[in-house]
């Protein structure tokens, strides 16, 4: 996305610039939403949910969406399940490794807060949120397909709300 | 055999080394000495008419009394048979200052995990364990044994609020 | 990240691979360190621990019946047997008599769920080894399966349906014929499976013969279900020790040769159908009556039990303390999975890594059971 992060920010001066970056934006944008890959990473109970989401009945292929397993070929990372202090070092390791752009869906009562196990768990890490950032949490437990399919759904009105200039210069301007 | 016949046998074979708990399940649940533990252990495996072939699970508790003195711990095994169908449950007592044990690991291999989890969560040691490690709790854990009554180490450990008797 | 003291023993031409927590064949959140020589497996060591969540620990500081959505979550797959495991457990402490109705409807919907978790064990042993089509036709029907509990009890996977004393509520009218018309079409399902999978040479090539488990080894290591029945130990405790009505059905616990990969599969393919029969028995044989025995509303047993039932992946049992409060004083919770990962090493030694993805998929491990 080399040109693409430049164009931002030389076209919009000029006259009528901002009617062709926004065209540009709205078909990157469109492309992106409608072939979300997803990587293909159950924990625990809501784990069995993604995977019957994924299956015949209710299915995430109509929507463009995949399983892939390994989590550079992925741009949406959907935790299911019960995250503990051992494996999120591991998540960290994971969502890094992703290219951006990227998104999180925390799936279940789980992952967005530590869910049943809030009280009394001594390795239960309260929330996914606390180690990478989430766009979209669903609650549940675990949450039925359908409310899967809806928390899909916002990330890709998230993604099509997304505009060039932020992902303008952002590789340029990370260490 | 039935829970009296093996309570006899046992009693017969190492009658002081053992105290029979009087429960009303129809599983004989007896202490051994913890020095005679791993013997004893052996004995029940290789004795054709008790014939324990199965552990069914090996685990730690914690006693404390009301006022959270008086330690004590058990190591609880739960036994079966796959010849003669009958189970039983062995308990042995620990003195709160020398929580070591003898491994079962060379009589039944299951026992394996089972002890390296109360090592790590009770701190019930096993020195002739085979490969002492971390089983459960995360790499860096450096907060006590968390299954051990009262505990409260970790930063993240949320306790249930106190809600009074007539709410449940 | 530890390597757990394998690179230890390792020679000048062996190397150390991390099957790393996330991977597509581990059912969850496992980590396996395999010391690697070529192709060849020569040690194995489980990391285990990402999915520990202080069961045990929480149990003490719930009451009997608030403890029991919890039991859902140790085997998610398979959430009816859980249930089942801690209420006969707390009733064999408290000496609760359960009404006869309420253990036909336990049976039934612990061998729904019987099916239904071994559809997913087919289901993902099938995509791990290739084969993407029984995964689709094994999670359709457990739609299906889905469906009938949802009629009951309100929930796809966690269902919290049993209480001390019986079950919580009377599933509706339909729910019986429907049941009757699931079984009759899942018996050609099965058929349909064992078409494309059991004389499969590809299949056949990548589990005949493939990690023998002989019986002394597998009771020694704890092995028990049907990873211990494929090696010709006709052990089943719903015939044994007969638990919830089980005495009154009429079925078959289906036994393997000689105990490879491929025995563990066609058992549980055969106990599929064996499950059908039970519970066509049980809706014949409803017998009318209560569905909840009388427990004190404030329940403080006193006391200690040992109990275990036959889950579908093994045998699963609760260890109680009571000390005569509302909260049990220790619960120590034994599940079958936390037994067979030990015995991966002793069956992929000196097997190719492509073989122990076979492998381990017949061992039909969940990664709660063995975390808690």
């Amino acid at each position: 996305m080399g040109m693409i992060e430049k164009a931002p920010l030389y076209l919009e001066r000029l006259p009528g610039g901002g009617v062709v970056t926004t065209s540009v934006e709205g078909l990157l944008n469109w492309s992106r939403a409608s072939s979300l890959w997803y990587l293909l990473f159950g924990l625990a109970c809501c784990a069995i949910e993604m995977m019957a989401t994924g299956a015949s009945r209710y299915d995430f292929d109509r929507l463009g969406m995949f399983f892939r397993a390994s989590p550079r070929q992925a741009d949406l990372m959907m935790v299911c399940g019960t995250v503990t202090h051992k494996m999120a070092k591991r998540i960290k390791v994971l969502y890094d490794q992703m290219a951006d752009p990227k998104y999180v869906l925390a799936m279940g009562g789980c992952a967005s807060n530590g869910g049943p196990f809030y009280y009394d768990s001594y390795s239960v890490l309260k929330g996914i949120d606390k180690v990478i950032p989430v766009d979209v949490y669903i609650p549940g437990c675990p949450p039925r397909p359908e409310s899967l399919m809806e928390g899909a759904l916002k990330v890709r009105e998230i993604i099509m709300k997304q505009k060039m200039k932020d992902f303008a210069g952002d590789r340029a301007m990370q260490s | 055999m039935t829970k009296d016949e093996i309570e006899k046998q046992l009693v017969k074979d190492f009658g002081e080394h053992i105290e029979i708990q009087t429960t009303d399940q129809p599983e004989p649940f007896l202490y051994v000495a913890k020095e005679k533990y791993v013997e004893f252990c052996k004995y029940l495996t290789e004795n054709p008419s008790l014939a324990f072939d199965f552990l069914f699970q090996l685990g730690g508790a914690h006693f404390v009394d009301a006022s959270g003195q008086g330690e004590k711990f058990d190591v609880i095994l739960c036994l079966a048979s796959s010849k003669h169908k009958h189970e039983m449950v062995l308990k042995v007592k620990l003195p709160a200052e020398n929580l070591a044990l003898g491994t079962v690991t060379g009589i039944w291999r299951v026992a394996d995990f089972y002890e390296l989890e109360a090592m790590e969560l009770y701190g019930i040691k096993f020195p002739d364990h085979p490969h002492p490690r971390r089983l459960l709790l995360d790499d860096d854990w450096d907060y006590g044994y968390p299954m051990r009554k009262g505990w409260s180490g970790h930063p993240d450990f949320i306790p249930m609020p106190d809600k009074s008797e007539s709410a449940e | 990240m530890s390597t757990l003291e394998i690179e230890k023993t390792q020679a000048q031409d062996e190397f150390i691979i991390n099957v790393g927590p996330q991977h597509p064949s581990t059912h969850g959140v496992l980590r396996l360190i395999l010391r690697m020589k070529g192709e060849f497996i020569k040690d194995l060591k489980p990391d285990v621990g990402f999915l520990h969540r202080a069961i045990e620990k929480i149990a003490e500081n719930r009451t009997y019946a608030q403890f029991m959505p919890f039991t859902d979550r140790i085997d998610y797959c398979a959430s009816m047997p859980c249930n089942l495991a801690w209420v006969t457990a707390v009733e064999k402490l408290a000496k609760i008599e359960v009404p006869e109705r309420a253990q036909y409807l336990r049976v039934i919907m612990t061998e729904l769920n019987r099916i239904a978790s071994h559809l997913i064990w087919l289901g993902t042993m099938s995509l791990d080894l290739g084969a993407f089509t029984p995964f689709l036709y094994a999670f359709r029907e457990r739609e299906r399966i889905l469906d009938l509990f949802e009629m009951t009890c309100g929930q796809r996977l966690t269902y919290n349906y049993m209480r001390i004393g019986g079950v919580s509520q009377e599933p509706p009218q339909e729910f019986y014929p429907k049941c009757k018309e699931f079984t009759q079409y899942f018996r050609k399902k099965v058929d349909d499976y064992e078409a494309l999978l059991t004389y499969n040479p590809i299949f056949l090539s990548r589990t005949k013969d493939v990690a023998i488990l002989p019986i002394d080894v597998g009771l020694n290591y704890g092995a028990s279900g049907p990873t211990l029945r494929a090696s010709g130990h006709d052990w089943d405790l719903r015939k044994i020790h007969p638990y919830s009505s089980y005495d009154k059905f009429d079925f078959k616990a289906p036994l393997g040769t000689k105990g490879d990969v491929w025995d563990r599969y066609i058992v549980r393919i055969q106990e599929m159908r064996q499950c059908c029969n039970i519970v066509d028995q049980a809706v014949e044989g409803l017998p009318e009556g209560p569905i909840k025995a009388k427990v004190p509303a404030v329940f403080k047993p006193k006391g200690e039990v040992f109990a275990r039932i036959e889950a579908p992946r093994g045998e699963m049992g609760y260890y109680i303390i009571a000390d005569g409060t509302t909260k049990p004083y220790r619960v120590k919770i034994r599940t079958a999975s936390f037994a067979h990962v030990q015995l991966l090493k002793y069956l992929a030694v000196d097997w190719k890594i492509a073989d122990l993805v076979a492998i381990f998929g017949s061992l039909d491990i969940v990664l709660p059971e063995v975390d808690r």
